[in-house]
């Protein structure tokens, strides 16, 4: 129990998942309902199971493939991520990451062999037959959501869970995080770090989030050894490389976690040009530096002197 | 006998197929008609081929290219006005969209970390 309510955590989805509600009588049944939208999210979009809809999707050899509505969702979702940034974020990153080494679930990620990094096969090049459920993509071309299934699951348990509450509750996946009903009174205390893993005192910044959701992308996390090069999972499309490293860090918040998490993401593709991109949004962000330097943009609040 | 002559020059002549000219000609005429008939039939053989033909090509390409020609559902469509497309939850349609409330300092003691994964 802490100030803001009662909290369960376990992992799923490669990740840490942490359920908070601000009435501890109701956490128990919140928990169940995150599950369940959590195993659901993982069949349909995990890269790393055989048996997930998009691992057949990929599979199909450019055959049309019928899929859940969660993964039409889904598919909506990565596809409007990638228009909206103008493919800064591309659902067709699958082959990338796998040609870059990131081919299993990073928990058994081992060092090997230089790469040869490939672009992204192409958003525009996914068929979404939204009135028959199905999708389809062109032989050769791999999806990968990661970049906005995480979050996607984030919002879709946050209300899930919401919906049966009379209290408030926040669901956060790996630091990506999305609210659902009444905030405690002084707002979801949260702390803005590097690593989502790391202690709540690491170096940082703690803010009150009051709606909405919150989500932090970073190249400090996910990184692993190919050749001489050490890499990181952000990949710009365009080049399937990873994204120069302007920003080690942004934090991103938005009306949902998918937003801030597509901000966020986005941001370490942009580079230079990403503060005034979040400014022109009006999407309140801290993005730091590979030396530190903190920006502040659209709103962010300053820390207090303790902590600059 | 006049009479007689004259009723026998009013009924019909009979046939003279006695005539080789006109066994030429007769023939000719039903060859001709069999001709036509076997033309009428090879163009509307032609006909059913074309159109059964026809048929089964553009199905071999609608399975061999499935989708490429469906404009309203292709990727493309799909984003091109997200509003309608994207379920309506927060900040699902249209661009990205701020939070309600922009996040505020706090003294308090946080309850989780945001950080990358």
């Amino acid at each position: 129990m802490n100030a803001a309510g009662a909290s369960a955590r376990w992992r799923a989805l490669g990740t840490s998942v942490v359920v908070i509600t601000t009435q501890p009588r109701e956490l128990t049944d919140a928990a169940a309902r995150v599950r369940e939208v959590l195993d659901q999210v993982d069949l349909a979009c995990s890269r790393f199971r055989d048996d997930s809809e998009l691992c057949r999707v990929n599979a199909a050899g450019g055959s049309p493939v019928a899929v859940s509505r969660l993964f039409v969702r889904a598919t909506r979702c990565a596809l409007r991520a990638a228009q909206l940034t103008d493919g800064d974020l591309d659902p067709t990153i699958g082959g990338s990451l796998r040609a870059a080494g990131y081919d299993r679930d990073f928990a058994t990620l081992r060092a090997g062999g230089a790469v040869r990094f490939r672009r992204a096969g192409g958003w525009r090049r996914i068929e979404l037959d939204d009135a028959h459920s199905t999708v389809r993509v062109p032989a050769g071309v791999e999806l990968d959501y990661g970049a906005t299934a995480k979050a996607l699951a984030a919002d879709v348990a946050a209300a899930t869970a919401a919906e049966s509450l009379a209290g408030g509750v926040l669901v956060s996946l790996g630091g990506d995080i999305a609210t659902a009903g009444a905030p405690p009174a002084d707002g979801w205390p949260v702390r803005v770090t590097d690593d989502h893993a790391s202690e709540r005192d690491e170096e940082g910044q703690t803010i009150a989030l009051r709606s909405g959701g919150l989500a932090t992308s970073s190249t400090t996390v996910r990184r692993w050894r190919r050749g001489e090069s050490e890499l990181h999972h952000i990949l710009d499309p365009r080049t399937g490389e990873p994204a120069e490293r302007c920003w080690r860090t942004v934090s991103v918040a938005a009306a949902c976690c998918v937003d801030a998490n597509i901000a966020s993401t986005a941001a370490i593709v942009r580079g230079e040009r990403a503060p005034e991109w979040l400014e022109s949004l009006g999407l309140p962000a801290r993005l730091v530096a590979v030396d530190g330097t903190v920006t502040l943009a659209a709103g962010w609040p300053s820390p207090p002197p303790e902590e600059r | 006998m006049a009479r007689g002559a004259t009723i026998a020059a009013m009924s019909p002549r009979p046939p003279r197929w006695g005539s080789s000219k006109e066994v030429a000609i007769r023939r000719a005429v039903l060859a001709r008609d069999a001709g036509l008939r076997r033309i009428s039939a090879v163009t509307r053989w032609l006909i059913v081929g074309v159109v059964g033909l026809s048929g089964a090509l553009a199905l071999i390409a609608s399975n061999a290219f499935h989708g490429r020609t469906i404009s309203n559902t292709s990727a493309a469509s799909s984003v091109s006005s997200p509003s309608s497309q994207v379920a309506p939850s927060a900040g699902s349609s249209g661009g990205l969209s701020p939070a309600n409330v922009t996040p505020t300092p706090t003294p308090a003691a946080p309850v989780v970390v945001s950080g990358g994964s």
